[in-house]
């Protein structure tokens, strides 16, 4: 016998959380956006991104990558709190407990809902300890001067890279393999072990395919 | 509200509405007592309406996994609460905005069809009890547009036995 009174019993059921129109709120006059909790969002124009990439590499040449890539492992660190927090206390269930799937889907949404575009994950090389996560629609990718040469997602790699650190409790890196400003399909980015990825970073500074790379790292 | 009406509000400097667009606006008040009827009779009866609904699913799959008929109930009672929702504000993308894509995800993920193809015939059977016609008719297209979400066949994801915490 099931009781629905025992499955209302805080009269709130978890729905679509990040669902874009109840998940971003504004204020006109006080020129705010917030979330549903009420925490502050930060609304990017393309010319500051434009005008990041350009400032960077003037200034640090091709250490931009890697300055980005610091600045999102920043980023992320955050990220994955905020989430962390909105998943676990709209859902009830802590993060480490949620089925992959449940995960997957309320990331997907969060990453859609912030702006960043759409993601998607591929655990087909799950059983060799890497996860490859593809990405279309970046802001990041769009705003790259033509001229950039690798792949310029940068920051989301760090944000990536922090927040599946502390998911996951070990330190993980990402390595960028495909670009949209490089006219592939969508952004693919591989996650795994820092010393399994060192030689794929030579590969993708070599310009080497995404199934290249992934074909060395699983040999 | 209704989107169209919404859309009517926006240019009174401009002019006054032509009569096709205050008939909208008529027609949507005229049918506002009968959807706050219908949205006050849900909301003070889901408890009653679900548990009869959740006796005829136990009753009707005896082998089927309880955890499969939460999953299912606990969808039942979104899609009631977001139709009355939308019924409430005659808005035909309020569910398409704000909850159906989850349903879609959802149920792939909890691989609940078995349950989800008895979900609906029982729910209208227990709704048409309750509901006057014209009440039935303001919620129909709402809880129509989930119930063809829910007769589709998902691909099962396997992805769904997996636990974060082993990822790595």
């Amino acid at each position: 016998m099931i009781s629905v009174a025992d499955l209302l019993t805080q009269n709130t059921l978890p729905g679509h959380y990040y669902s874009s129109q109840a998940y971003v709120r504004g204020d006109l006059e006080m020129g705010l956006l917030e979330n549903r909790q009420g925490d502050r969002l930060l609304a990017i124009p393309s010319p500051l991104i434009e005008s990041i990439y350009s400032g960077l590499i003037r200034e640090t040449g091709k250490a931009t990558g890697l300055v980005l890539f610091n600045c999102g492992r920043w980023w992320g660190k955050n990220f994955y709190r905020r989430f962390c927090d909105e998943v676990t206390g709209y859902y009830e269930t802590p993060l480490v407990d949620m089925s992959m799937a449940e995960f997957l889907q309320c990331l997907r949404h969060c990453w859609a809902t912030h702006g960043w575009g759409k993601l998607e994950f591929d655990q087909s090389h799950h059983q060799r300890g890497f996860l490859v996560i593809r990405t279309t629609a970046s802001a990041f990718a769009q705003s790259v001067p033509a001229d950039y040469g690798v792949p310029a997602c940068s920051l989301e790699a760090g944000v990536l890279s922090a927040f599946f650190s502390q998911l996951v409790g070990r330190d993980l890196h990402v390595v960028q393999t495909a670009c949209e400003s490089l006219g592939h399909g969508n952004n693919t980015f591989v996650v795994g072990m820092q010393q399994r990825l060192t030689r794929a970073e030579l590969m993708v500074e070599g310009l080497q395919t995404h199934e290249q790379i992934m074909t060395m790292l699983c040999a | 509200m209704t989107p169209v009406i919404e859309s009517l509000f926006d240019e009174a400097d401009s002019r006054y509405l032509k009569p096709p667009a205050l008939k909208e606006v008529t027609t949507y008040v005229a049918s506002l007592n009968e959807r706050v009827s219908a949205y006050r009779l849900m909301r003070d009866r889901e408890l009653k309406i679900m548990q009869t609904v959740a006796d005829q699913l136990t009753a009707s799959l005896p082998n089927e996994s309880v955890s499969h008929i939460e999953q299912t109930l606990k969808m039942a009672i979104l899609i009631l609460r977001h139709s009355s929702m939308a019924m409430l504000m005659e808005d035909a993308n309020y569910l398409e905005e704000r909850f159906l894509p989850y349903l879609r995800e959802i149920r792939e993920i909890h691989a609940t069809e078995s349950v989800d193809t008895l979900l609906y015939p029982a729910l209208r059977n227990q709704l048409s009890q309750l509901f006057n016609d014209r009440q039935l008719n303001l919620l129909t297209p709402y809880l129509d547009q989930a119930q063809r979400v829910l007769i589709v066949n998902p691909v099962s994801a396997d992805e769904s036995l997996l636990t974060v915490s082993g990822m790595f």
